[in-house]
C-alpha cells in the first residue's frame, strides 16, 4: 500500500484518493523525486513558479503527481518536450507527467507554471488552497488540484532543494526552512529571497504579506519572527510568538535541535482550512485565530503547529493507518508538554484534560473507532476526537506509565528515524530501548480498540481503596491519598478488568483518582455522590463541588471547560448547584 | 439493727454508688493552636452536645464527624450553625454512629468567610442503655479557597448517660 503524508493528504480530504491510486499497476514503478529547485514568483499580477527537478524513475515513462495550480506553459524532461495529462479517474486533481521517450535514471523535469492561480479548492470549494491579493500571497502545501510543486502521489516521497521566492519589496515573506539565505532587491521593485530546502520534507509553503513583524529571540538562540497584517491585533501575535520562544528550547532538548535558527508565525486571511498548519519551521495561523474569541485557541494551536517541525516535519508516518495518530497526537501531547514544562502544570493539565474531556463527552459510543482503525480517514469527526483528542491523552499515559524522561528519550529516537520513519512498531521498539519496557499492550487497548474504561471507587473504613475496572485494560492508575492530619500520600494501582484494591493504610479525607488526568477515562464513585472518593458522603463531597462549580463542557472545540464529569454528579453537562443534592440526598 | 451491721452497709451502699458515675460529659482537654472540642450538657438518659471551634479563621469549608457507639447511644438530632456564612451548603449526614458535620462556600467567586470561635455544631443524643462511652470527634478538616487542607486539632471526650 502507497504511504502518504497524513498531515497533509488525509486532512485535504484526499483519503480515498490516495489508496485507490495505490492499486494502479503503473505505480510498481519506482518514482523518486529527489531535488526541487523552485523560483516562485508572488510578485505580479500573475503568479509563475519555475520547477526544475531531479527525479529517479524506473520502469516507467510516467508517474502521476498532484494537479497544478496554474496551467503549464513550459514541460520538458531531459531537455525534451514531456506532456501533462489529467488522470482518466481523477480529471485535473491528478495529471500524469509523461515523457515515454526519456527512459530509465534520473529525469531533470523543467516545469514554468504560469497564471492566475486557481485558489478554489478542488477538493472543497468552501475553501482556498491558495491566497493571491494585492497584500498577501500564500501558497500553501500541495492538495490534488492545486500544487505549485511535484508532489508524487504513489508514494511518500520528501526532496530537498530551494525556493527563491519573488514579492514586492514591502512584503514580509516566508518559504522553505528557516531565515531566507539571501535577501536582496535587484533594484526593479521587487525583492528575493533565497530559502534553502535541507531537510528532507515534501510538505512546503510560500508565504508574503505586508504587515509589521515582530522578533522574539528564544533563550537557545533562536528566532521567532511574526508578522501582523496591517489592521491586525499586534498583541496577541506577539504573546503567541513570546510563548513559542519559550516553548521552542523545549522542543528542541527534547526533540533534537531544528536544523536552522529562525521560524515564522504566518498569519493567513480567507477561506484557510484549518486554524493553523504547521510545516517544518513555519506555522500558518489563520487571521481569525487573532481575534478576542479565539485567544484561548492561539497560544496552543501555535505550541501544536510547531509540534509538527518535528512530527510530520524532521520526522514524519510511513504508515497510512495511524499516520494521523503519529504526527496529530504526537504535535498535540507535545505541545501540552512543553507548554506545561516552561509554564505551570496546571496549564499543562488543562490542555490534557480538556483533549480527554471533548472526546468522552462529544464521542458517540456507538460510532467511536479505533486510533488505528483502517476506516479512521472516512469518518472525519470520529478521526479528530481519536486522533486529536483521545491521541493525545494516549502519549500522555505512556508517559506516566515508562516516565517522563524515558519518554522523551524514546520520542528523540522516533523524530531520528526521519521522514517516513514514524510507525506505531516504531513507537514500541524506542520505548523499549530507552528503558519503559514492552508497550505493546498499551497500544493494543488504546490504539487497536475504541472506547476508554470505567473506573468505579470507593474506600471502606480501614483504609482499603476498591478500584472496579470496566473494559479489558491493563492501567497503570495515580492515586492521591488526602488525610486529616495534612499528609498526602501519592501512590499507583496497577489495576486491570474488574476488582482491584489498593491499601492506603487508614482512611483518608479525600481520594483522588488520576488527578492529572493521564488517560482517559472515567472515575464514578461507588457511592452516588461521594465525589470525594473516601466511601462516605460528608462536607468534603460538598467542597469538591463547590470549588469547581462554574465547570461546563465547552461549546467549542480546544476550550477548555474546566469540566470533570466526576463532579457533575447531575450530569447536566455543568457543574453547578444542582450537583450538590447528589451528596445532601 | 445492729449499729455496726449498719454502718457497714452504709459504707458498702457509698462505695457502690461511686463505681457507678454520674451522668456527665468530661471532655478531653483541647489543645492549643486551631481546633474543634466538645461540651455537653447532659441531664439523665439526654446530651446535648456542643462542638465547638477555636482559631480556625477564614475558611471556604469545615467538615468533621462525630462517632458516637451507636449500640450505646442514639442520635436525636444534629444541627449546625450558620459559621460559614450565607448561601452556605450544610450537611449533617447521620449514618449509625458516624455523624458528618461541615459546610461549605458555594462556589469559589462566593469566597471564603472568617470563621468565629464558639459554637459550630450542635448534636443531640439520647441513651439506649445507661453507659459511658467515648465520643470522638475525627477528620477535622478546614479548607482554603484554593482547596489546601488546613488540618483541625480535635478533643472528643467522654459520655455517661443514665439508662432511659
Amino acid at each position: 500500500m502507497k504511504p502518504s503524508t497524513p498531515t497533509s493528504r488525509p486532512l485535504f480530504g484526499a483519503a480515498l484518493l490516495v489508496p485507490a491510486l495505490c492499486a494502479a499497476p503503473a505505480l510498481a514503478a519506482g518514482v523518486d523525486v529527489v531535488t526541487q529547485h523552485l523560483s516562485v514568483d508572488l510578485s505580479g499580477e500573475l503568479l509563475r513558479v519555475q520547477i526544475d527537478a531531479t527525479v529517479d524513475i524506473d520502469g516507467a515513462g510516467s508517474f502521476p503527481v498532484y494537479g497544478l495550480v496554474a496551467p503549464a506553459t513550459e514541460l520538458t524532461v531531459n531537455g525534451a518536450p514531456a506532456t501533462l495529462r489529467d488522470d482518466e479517474q481523477y480529471g485535473a486533481l491528478v495529471q500524469w507527467l509523461e515523457a515515454p521517450d526519456a527512459g530509465d535514471g534520473p529525469w531533470a523535469v523543467h516545469l514554468v507554471l504560469e497564471g492566475a492561480p486557481s485558489c478554489r479548492s478542488q477538493l472543497n470549494p468552501n475553501l482556498d488552497a491558495c491566497t493571491f491579493k494585492d497584500d498577501e500571497r500564500v501558497l500553501l502545501p500541495g492538495e490534488p488540484g492545486a500544487a505549485w510543486y511535484l508532489l508524487n502521489v504513489s508514494a511518500l516521497d520528501p526532496f530537498t532543494g530551494s525556493i527563491t521566492l519573488r514579492t514586492a519589496t514591502d512584503m514580509s515573506a516566508a518559504a522553505g526552512q528557516g531565515a531566507p539565505l539571501t535577501d536582496e532587491q535587484p533594484g526593479d521593485g521587487t525583492r528575493l529571497r533565497h530559502f534553502a530546502i535541507d531537510t528532507p520534507t515534501e510538505t512546503l509553503g510560500a508565504w508574503a504579506r505586508r504587515g509589521s513583524a515582530v522578533e522574539v529571540t528564544a533563550s537557545d538562540g533562536t528566532r521567532v519572527v511574526v508578522t501582523a497584517p496591517e489592521g491586525a491585533d499586534v498583541v496577541p501575535l506577539t504573546r503567541t510568538a513570546e510563548a513559542m520562544a519559550r516553548v521552542l528550547p523545549r522542543y528542541q532538548s527534547m526533540f533534537g535541535a531544528l536544523p536552522f535558527d529562525e521560524v515564522h508565525i504566518l498569519p493567513v486571511s480567507g477561506r484557510f482550512a484549518f486554524g493553523g498548519m504547521g510545516l517544518l519551521g513555519n506555522i500558518m495561523l489563520g487571521d481569525f485565530i487573532t481575534w478576542p474569541d479565539f485567544d484561548y485557541l492561539i497560544v496552543q494551536g501555535a505550541a501544536h503547529e510547531l509540534g509538527h517541525s518535528w512530527w510530520g516535519g524532521l520526522a514524519s508516518a510511513g504508515d497510512y493507518v495511524g499516520g494521523g495518530f503519529l504526527q496529530e497526537a504526537f504535535a498535540e501531547y507535545s505541545a501540552w508538554r512543553a507548554l506545561g514544562e516552561t509554564g505551570s502544570d496546571d496549564e499543562r493539565l488543562a490542555g490534557v484534560r480538556m483533549n480527554a474531556v471533548w472526546y468522552l463527552t462529544q464521542t458517540d459510543p456507538a460510532a467511536d473507532l479505533a486510533i488505528l482503525d483502517e476506516s479512521l480517514y472516512d469518518h472525519q469527526d470520529v478521526y479528530v476526537l481519536v486522533t486529536y483528542h483521545k491521541g493525545s491523552v494516549v502519549l500522555r499515559t505512556l508517559e506516566e506509565k515508562v516516565g517522563r524522561d524515558v519518554f522523551a528519550q524514546a520520542l528523540a529516537a522516533m523524530v531520528a528515524r526521519g521522514p517516513g520513519g514514524l510507525s506505531v512498531d516504531a513507537l514500541v521498539e524506542e520505548v523499549a530501548a530507552a528503558g519503559g519496557g514492552d508497550i505493546t499492550r498499551d497500544v493494543e487497548q488504546w490504539l487497536r480498540q475504541p472506547g476508554f474504561p470505567a473506573l468505579t471507587v470507593g474506600v471502606d473504613e480501614g483504609g482499603a481503596l476498591a478500584l472496579a475496572v470496566e473494559g479489558d485494560y491493563a492501567l497503570h492508575v495515580p492515586v492521591r491519598a488526602t488525610f486529616a492530619d495534612g499528609g498526602v500520600v501519592d501512590s499507583a494501582l496497577e489495576a486491570s478488568m474488574g476488582d482491584n484494591a489498593l491499601a492506603l493504610g487508614r482512611r483518608p479525607v479525600l481520594v483522588e483518582v488520576d488527578p492529572r488526568w493521564s488517560m482517559v477515562r472515567t472515575v464514578t464513585p461507588r457511592v452516588p455522590g461521594d465525589v470525594s472518593l473516601d466511601g462516605r458522603k460528608d462536607a468534603v463531597d460538598l467542597m469538591e463541588i463547590a470549588l469547581r462549580v462554574g465547570g461546563r463542557v465547552p461549546e467549542q472545540r480546544r476550550q477548555d471547560g474546566s469540566y470533570d464529569p466526576l463532579y457533575d454528579t447531575n450530569a447536566d453537562g455543568a457543574i453547578d448547584e444542582g450537583d450538590f443534592a447528589a451528596v445532601l440526598e | 439493727m445492729d449499729r455496726a451491721l449498719l454502718s457497714v452497709l452504709l459504707v458498702g451502699a457509698g462505695l457502690l454508688g461511686g463505681c457507678a458515675p454520674s451522668p456527665g460529659l468530661v471532655a478531653d482537654p483541647a489543645t492549643d493552636g486551631a481546633g474543634l472540642w466538645l461540651q455537653g450538657e447532659v441531664d439523665g438518659s439526654h446530651a446535648l452536645l456542643t462542638v465547638q471551634g477555636r482559631q480556625i479563621g477564614s475558611a471556604f469549608g469545615l467538615s468533621f464527624h462525630v462517632r458516637i457507639d451507636d449500640a450505646l447511644i442514639a442520635v436525636v438530632a444534629p444541627t449546625q450553625q450558620p459559621v460559614l456564612g450565607e448561601g452556605a451548603l450544610l450537611i449533617e449526614r447521620v449514618d449509625g454512629g458516624d455523624v458528618a458535620f461541615g459546610g461549605t462556600r458555594p462556589s469559589r467567586d462566593a469566597g471564603d468567610v472568617e470563621v468565629a470561635d464558639g459554637v459550630i455544631a450542635t448534636l443531640e443524643v439520647r441513651a439506649r442503655a445507661g453507659a459511658t462511652s467515648r465520643v470522638e470527634l475525627e477528620d477535622a478538616v478546614a479548607r482554603d479557597l484554593d482547596g489546601s487542607f488546613v488540618p483541625l486539632a480535635a478533643a472528643g471526650g467522654t459520655l455517661t448517660l443514665e439508662a432511659p
